[in-house]
């Protein structure tokens, strides 16, 4: 705790702790000058994310910023990582010097029970009183000195949007903390001696000061899971359970009582700093909003409404910026047919790169306008209603409300998805939600879905409306079938019971812009880096096996056929064809399991498209014969092959994220294995019973 | 007279003062809901009900929280 001493030249480290949507993120965010992502819903930080500021006298300074907690004794994986920083229990995370306790000023009879959690562990604490200006429009007046007095501990009004009011904020912080607040732990006669005992401990061992010594070991009488030496010292946990079940037998509500206390505490603090301005308004706007997109029989269809428009945008909309896109690529390949001469370079430019990565590049509209949409949901405060509308029917499937916000998140991209998972308390539901992420269709599966049907039948590629309900279609299909394992799992593998839920209702706000574009502009960045980086590379060794070794005087087919990758496809043609897949599918299907979109620019480079004079590539799917002279792209082999990326699980990364999020590589073999099998067993019953129905 | 009930007996619009926890509430519930402002002694008014036998919608001092049925009906409240 000596860094925090003057001439010290370690920077001092601060953590941001709050209740969640207190507005931690946005505060980072403006002091850092990082751009991390917020919302307008409980949980959107689930990780630590820290950065440097500097004060107002040009001193650095770290800061941490921590996901949102209640208390510090939950256990959801979120809010253990801030109780594990605050304590100094999280490895390479040295204990923070100082907290900034960041409340949401409009809510401080809630948010003021942290607050006292937090300075019980006696360390040096600024409380920042956030959205001070929504607190004004609701009519209530805080006076902050007299606040700062009662808490003992400085007390500063900003608005975390707004960067001129952060000044008192960087004055304050500037001031070297190395007073502990004047506030003492909140305790009871019953646990005197075993809070003395056990922070004995802390105090020899560890070096800690009585008072966080003390607060530590009260911690971890409430919750023995939240000690980090929990299982090693025999010796101090066996003084630990005897304290337990002692305190069980004679004072068995002693943690009631000291919440109690507390929040006891939190009204005489508020009854003394808080007055109401009379005449406000009785029904706030969010009310007003409420009563509409929360009513038993509007909100349900309004959440229909609302999801449904923003996949016709996707679908619908987004087609025509993607022709342009398209046409500038096929005029770049026309350009590039012309200046290079007849030969491999030629090839491997406009085959093997526009025609694969251009592939791709066509449909960061559709990527673009589904982040649109879902940022504007975030930011809105409407997540948090949906999750209220849908917490009943998840619960009829075994998942709950919280499983909502992390599986709509996949639509986007399944990786944020199984990150938010970690607001959820219950570890079954969490692995039950983990697990059914990858089959709500993500981005990289659009390209895939778009292209297929566009082969499937020229009516449908040309009517924007029968185009979205089938693809309404397809993603109903992965999101039934993904409610469906979740019941399978919670009523077999992963059975338990549901932890208390308790869903936060924050007031809406007018989404801000520059956020949502920003993570626009983040998700465009990634995409185009992708397909610039992996999906350019996978493109040119696919261009190479499927244009090596070089067979003198072979047509264009025989040549193909005879590729590397041609001879791979003909080799596991066996296993596809009763999929109705030939061997050319057979070579994409492969190189899909590194990113599912790969599948539309092996297909692009299979079929020679990069350029305009060509058909363009569903034109020439739709059109191309086998030997045979049959269509190798029947209506039925299409349905076949988008029912297999509906189940498929093709993605490296979400393997690798839920290797990291479930700490074995068990769920992730688990998921590749029975996800492929459903696939194939799927498209197996699609391609087999058309064929029996006589479909072709 | 005071009456008292189960939270989720509330009819919409009524507004209720947290009484105690009913035979039932594990602890963890107790001390999850008191750390979240569902302490004996507050006011709460019951804003909604969801669908189908959804949670409920409560307000709580400024704020507005949703419970499980199946949850609420561990709080005993005294009509306000």
């Amino acid at each position: 705790m000596d860094a925090l001493q003057a001439g010290s030249t370690e920077p001092s480290t601060f953590a941001l702790v709050g209740n969640p949507n207190a507005g931690k993120t946005t505060l980072f965010n403006q002091l850092t000058g990082l751009r991390q992502k917020v919302g307008n819903y409980a949980g959107v930080t689930v990780e630590k994310k820290e950065g440097t500021c500097f004060s107002q006298h040009g001193h650095p300074l770290n800061l941490i910023d921590l996901p949102g907690v209640y208390s510090l004794a939950s256990n959801s994986p979120d809010e253990a990582i801030t109780r594990k920083v605050l304590l100094g229990h999280e490895p390479g995370t040295p204990r923070p010097h100082a907290i900034l306790a960041i409340v949401d000023a409009s809510l401080l009879d809630r948010h003021l029970y942290l607050v006292l959690r937090l300075l019980e562990l006696g360390q040096p604490t600024i409380v920042v009183l956030n959205m001070i200006d929504v607190a004004e429009n609701k009519g209530l007046k805080i006076d902050i000195s007299g606040l700062s007095h009662l808490l003992g501990t400085p007390v500063v009004a900003v608005q975390a949007t707004q960067p001129k009011s952060l000044l008192p904020l960087r004055l304050a912080m500037s001031r070297l903390l190395t007073t502990p607040p004047a506030h003492a732990l909140l305790t009871i006669d019953e646990l005197a001696e075993p809070l003395q005992a056990l922070a004995t401990y802390g105090v020899t061992h560890r070096g800690l000061s009585p008072k966080i010594a003390e607060s530590e070991a009260l911690l971890c009488l409430s919750a023995p899971a939240s000690c980090p030496f929990y299982p090693q010292n025999k010796q101090w946990v066996t003084l630990l359970e005897a304290y337990r079940s002692q305190l069980h037998t004679h004072c068995p509500h002693w943690r009631d009582t000291l919440i109690n206390r507390r929040y006891a505490q939190v009204a005489g603090i508020c009854e003394r700093t808080i007055t109401r301005a009379a005449g406000i308004p009785k029904t706030t706007l969010t009310e007003r909003i409420d009563s509409l997109a929360l009513h038993p029989l509007w909100g349900g269809l309004g959440l229909l409404l609302i999801l449904g428009v923003l996949f016709y945008i996707i679908f619908a909309v987004a087609e025509i910026p993607k022709g342009w896109i398209e046409g500038g690529l096929a005029a770049l390949g026309d350009y590039g047919e012309g200046l290079l001469p007849v030969g491999e370079l030629r090839s491997l430019v406009v085959h093997g790169i526009i025609a694969g990565v251009g592939g791709i590049l066509a449909f960061l509209p559709q990527i673009l306008l589904l982040f649109l949409g879902i940022g504007l949901l975030e930011s809105s405060g409407y997540l948090a209603r949906a999750t209220f509308i849908l917490d009943r029917p998840m619960q009829r499937v075994g998942l709950q409300g919280r499983s909502f916000i992390p599986f709509l998140s996949s639509y986007a991209c399944a990786i944020p998805g199984i990150m938010a998972t970690r607001t959820i308390e219950s570890t079954a539901d969490r692995l039950a939600t983990i697990f059914i992420a990858p089959w709500a269709s993500c981005s990289a599966r659009l390209p895939v879905y778009l292209v297929m049907l566009g082969v499937m039948s020229p009516t449908i590629n040309n009517s924007p409306f029968l185009k979205a309900t089938c693809l309404l279609g397809l993603y109903l299909l992965g999101t039934f079938s993904a409610f469906a394992m979740a019941w399978l799992l919670r009523s077999s593998l992963l059975k338990g019971e549901t932890g208390p839920t308790i869903i936060e209702l924050p007031l809406y706000r007018r989404p801000v812009l520059s956020f949502v574009l920003w993570e626009m502009w983040l998700r465009a960045k990634l995409f185009v880096v992708r397909a610039g980086t992996v999906i350019l590379g996978l493109s040119i060794v696919l261009w190479y096996a499927l244009s090596h070794p070089i067979l003198p005087d072979a047509n264009p087919a025989a040549q193909l056929a005879g590729s590397y990758a041609g001879q791979f496809g003909h080799l596991i043609e066996p296993l596809l064809s009763p999929l109705g897949f030939d061997w050319r599918i057979a070579i994409g299907l492969i190189a899909s399991f590194a990113a599912r979109e790969v599948f539309v620019s092996t297909m692009a480079i299979i079929y020679g498209v990069g350029t305009a004079t060509e058909v363009g590539l569903e034109a020439a799917l739709r059109t191309h014969t086998n030997s045979a002279g049959l269509n190798t792209f029947t209506p039925l082999v299409c349905v076949s092959l988008l029912v297999f990326f509906v189940y498929a699980m093709q993605c490296v990364s979400t393997l690798a994220i839920v290797r990291r999020e479930t700490n074995s590589w068990r769920w992730p073999i688990f998921q590749l294995i029975a996800m492929t099998a459903i696939a194939y067993l799927a498209s197996l019953i699609v391609y087999q019973g058309g064929q029996l129905l006589g479909l072709s | 007279m005071n009456t008292f009930l189960p939270l989720s007996e509330l009819k919409i619009g009524q507004w209720g003062i947290i009484d105690r926890f009913l035979e039932g509430a594990a602890s963890g519930i107790r001390v999850r809901f008191q750390e979240l402002g569902l302490t004996p002694g507050t006011l709460i008014q019951l804003m909604r009900f969801a669908p189908c036998g959804g949670p409920i919608q409560l307000r709580v001092g400024e704020a507005f929280l949703a419970l499980r049925k199946g949850e609420a009906c561990l709080l005993q409240v005294r009509l306000a």
